[in-house]
């Protein structure tokens, strides 16, 4: 009787269980994507027929009978304008209510990358791989989803094309203005090759791309927008530019801050960089030591960076007197890569523009703060500069 | 024993699986069934009884007392009296055709909200009896920057049987003729049009455009004693083409969009990162136009702010947002280039 009683018990267990069905998504064979929007420009009376901005992403798209789409495989909704930093995982699902992405995947609840080669790709989502239609369209900045827009808000097209998507492969997709006085408009697919580079966990890797569009550093100080945190950045570079590169130590000694470039890594000449917004090749990595500081305990660093960017055929010297900001007609920039990217160094006078500092301090193991080197990519948009970082999986945290 | 047991259970269970998939709707706002249609709304209300009169005459009223759905831009009578109409009499002078016409383009065939309009948009269509789109802006506030063809909707969404209503402050209009026949077919800019002739800038008021005319009227001219006979005696060879080239943009802006779709920052209102417009002109590059506020203004290109050469105001408001099929037109109240200004010496 009472063994009955417990089978009844448990079928009512099922019973009242029946409606709850879990349907795991699973991807075969992914390709795995990131996609930023690097458009800077705002909307005015002046070219207010453009369109703002703001895209949904669609990978093979279905449409009704009309030709207005009614669904696609891969759906990437309020892809706004990118922002400053990308971090290694996507904070912004935490950190953030509105439904305004700053990049794909970003805030969508879709499958992520794994840990690949000892990378962390939770910032890239996995798509489909192999040839794909992939459609960029224009929506307007509301909440609404795109697929309950109205259909003539659904027809403004930026992008349709064909894209392959190599199984496996890593994939980072840049939507760019090519041309600034012509407005046109167009993208870049990179295949990034990090992961399978025999990097060093002992130094810091950043690669530079100026995808700047033509005419932009040419034209009149007044049609670019300005952005305090952008500094000398604001006015643009020129197209072909001189990288070096200093890594700077500070702390607080006799009574006060101060700024102290290591040796060896003083204003060093890093590279050259051109202005391209067609190819999609993976510029060379440079790199310098986690830890260049002599005195260092190899455990964590407050070592921040700094680039100069000017002309070939300059010398470094006769143009840091300009630190303060000022138009420099795209012949000087720094950038700045100091703690959160949110305040300026001691030596910085806003001539800089700021962004977050490359070493990643993270509580792991038993050190709390640890230093960690990563890879990173700098994007010169215009007058803006990006900063995308990569950072290999560590150790958790010990309490 | 056992068995009245089991059959229990066996009953409890069948109630627990009737009730597992079952999800009631609920339904928390009941349609409010006492709303009257849009027809009956307006004359209904005092605030309406001019506009009310011209949906009578042109039988518009049964239209808006069918189904629907439609969405009802009134203009207040105080807009009707802008324009010189004070009672409803004063529509029977006028042509019922080209009245409905107007009362047509106010009627938008379908129901929406102001919610429909994203923030710092401008140019949103939405289509309506006539056949053509009003065009709705808004800025930041929905409760003061909220524009249709550039006129303050100044109450907003107003739940009708069939529809929605908002008031106006200006009568709304869309002429179905090009720039240059309007023009032409003024008096008031009788020497303006001359002159844009005289200069050859005329016929490409015929073209698809859209352009944006500020036009001057003839007082303009009178100001600085210039009549038409002095127009057609200058040589267009000796003169730069800014000197009335600047009156018109190769741009398509009601006054409302210069205040939604201002630029971030710049050094001052003529500043090309600070005026809401400020393009070189075409065919004279030296010398930009632009408008900063609701002011026209010229100023050489090659200047950041200052010093401007001359600015002026546009208005009055019955006279300004004009929609034309390739256009707009607002009227400017002087001359910004005068002729000496814009010579070539020899």
């Amino acid at each position: 009787m009472k063994k009955i009683s417990i089978n009844y018990l448990i079928i009512l267990l099922f019973c009242l269980t029946a409606c709850g069905k879990i349907e795991y998504t699973k991807m075969d064979s992914p390709a795995y994507l990131r996609v930023f929007n690097n458009f800077t420009y705002n909307l005015t009376v002046e070219n207010k027929n453009e369109q703002f901005p703001i895209f949904t992403m669609l990978i093979e798209p279905k449409f009704d009978g009309e030709g207005t789409v009614t669904g696609a495989e891969v759906l990437g909704d309020f892809l706004d304008k990118r922002d400053y930093y990308a971090p290694p995982y996507p904070s912004h699902i935490g950190n953030s209510t509105s439904v305004f992405n700053p990049e794909y995947p970003g805030k969508e609840n879709v499958l992520v990358g794994p840990v690949l080669n000892g990378y962390d790709l939770s910032s890239w989502a996995q798509v489909p791989s192999g040839k794909r239609r992939v459609m960029f369209v224009y929506r307007p900045k509301s909440e609404v989803p795109f697929l309950q827009l109205p259909k003539q808000l659904r027809s403004k097209v930026l992008i349709d094309t064909v894209l392959n998507l190599e199984k496996g492969e890593v994939f980072t997709l840049h939507l760019l203005q090519k041309d600034f006085n012509t407005r046109e408009n167009g993208m870049i697919l990179r295949q990034e090759q990090f992961h399978k580079m025999p990097l060093s966990d002992s130094l810091v890797y950043v690669n530079i791309y100026n995808m700047s569009s033509k005419g932009f550093w040419s034209a009149n100080a007044g049609f670019k927008d300005k952005f305090e945190r952008m500094g000398m950045m604001n006015f643009g570079i020129k197209d072909v530019m001189n990288v070096y590169y200093s890594l700077v130590n500070y702390d607080q000694g006799q009574g006060q801050w101060f700024d102290r470039a290591i040796n060896g890594h003083n204003k060093a000449f890093m590279g050259t960089i051109h202005r391209d917004t067609e190819s999609g090749k993976v510029h060379p990595y440079f790199s310098f030591p986690v830890f260049a500081d002599a005195g260092s305990n190899n455990i964590s660093t407050k070592i921040w960076q700094r680039f100069f960017f000017l002309p070939p055929g300059n010398s470094l010297e006769n143009y840091l007197h300009y630190e303060l900001y000022n138009d420099n007609e795209g012949n000087f920039a720094i950038v700045n890569c100091f703690e959160n990217g949110l305040v300026r160094p001691f030596a910085d006078w806003g001539g800089a523009a700021m962004l977050p500092n490359l070493l990643v301090n993270v509580h792991s193991g038993t050190y709390n703060p640890r230093t960690f080197g990563t890879v990173n990519t700098l994007e010169i948009v215009n007058g803006k500069v990006f900063l995308t970082t990569v950072q290999r999986k560590y150790a958790p945290p010990v309490y | 024993m056992m068995k009245q047991y089991s059959l229990k259970f066996m009953v409890f269970l069948l109630l627990v699986l009737n009730l597992a998939c079952k999800h009631e709707r609920v339904v928390l706002f009941a349609p409010n069934l006492n709303l009257r249609p849009a027809g009956e709304f307006i004359n209904n209300n005092y605030e309406f009884k001019l506009f009310n009169a011209a949906l009578k005459i042109t039988g518009l009223s049964e239209v808006l007392n069918g189904p629907g759905p439609f969405t009802v831009f009134a203009p207040s009578d105080l807009a009707f009296n802008n324009m010189g109409i004070r009672t409803p009499a004063d529509f029977q002078k006028m042509n019922l055709d080209s009245l409905r016409d107007v009362m047509k383009y106010h009627i938008v065939v379908q129901r929406m909200s102001s919610m429909d309009v994203a923030k710092k948009t401008v140019d949103n269509p939405f289509n309506t009896l006539l056949g053509h789109p009003v065009l709705l802006s808004l800025g930041n506030d929905i409760d003061y920057d909220f524009y249709i063809n550039g006129s303050k909707i100044i109450r907003k969404d107003i739940d009708l049987a069939n529809g929605t209503l908002n008031t106006v402050d200006k009568v709304i209009k869309y002429q179905p003729v090009t720039v240059k026949k309007y023009l032409e077919s003024q008096e008031r800019y009788r020497i303006f049009t001359a002159a844009l002739k005289k200069f050859g800038l005329l016929d490409q008021l015929d073209t698809q455009g859209p352009w944006t005319v500020l036009a001057l009227p003839n007082s303009a001219f009178e100001k600085l004693s210039i009549s038409k006979d002095d127009i057609e005696k200058l040589n267009p060879a000796s003169f730069k083409t800014r000197l009335f080239g600047t009156y018109i943009f190769k741009l398509q802006f009601f006054r409302s969009d210069l205040l939604i779709l201002t630029k971030s920052g710049g050094s001052g209102g003529y500043d090309p990162s600070g005026a809401a417009v400020r393009v070189p002109i075409p065919g004279d590059e030296e010398y930009s136009h632009g408008m900063a506020g609701y002011n026209l203004f010229v100023i050489k290109t090659e200047y950041g702010n200052d010093p401007i050469v001359r600015e002026t105001t546009t208005g009055p408001a019955d006279r300004i947002d004009l929609l034309f099929k390739n256009g707009i037109i607002h009227e400017a109240g002087e001359l910004v280039i005068y002729p000496e200004e814009a010579f070539i010496r020899p």
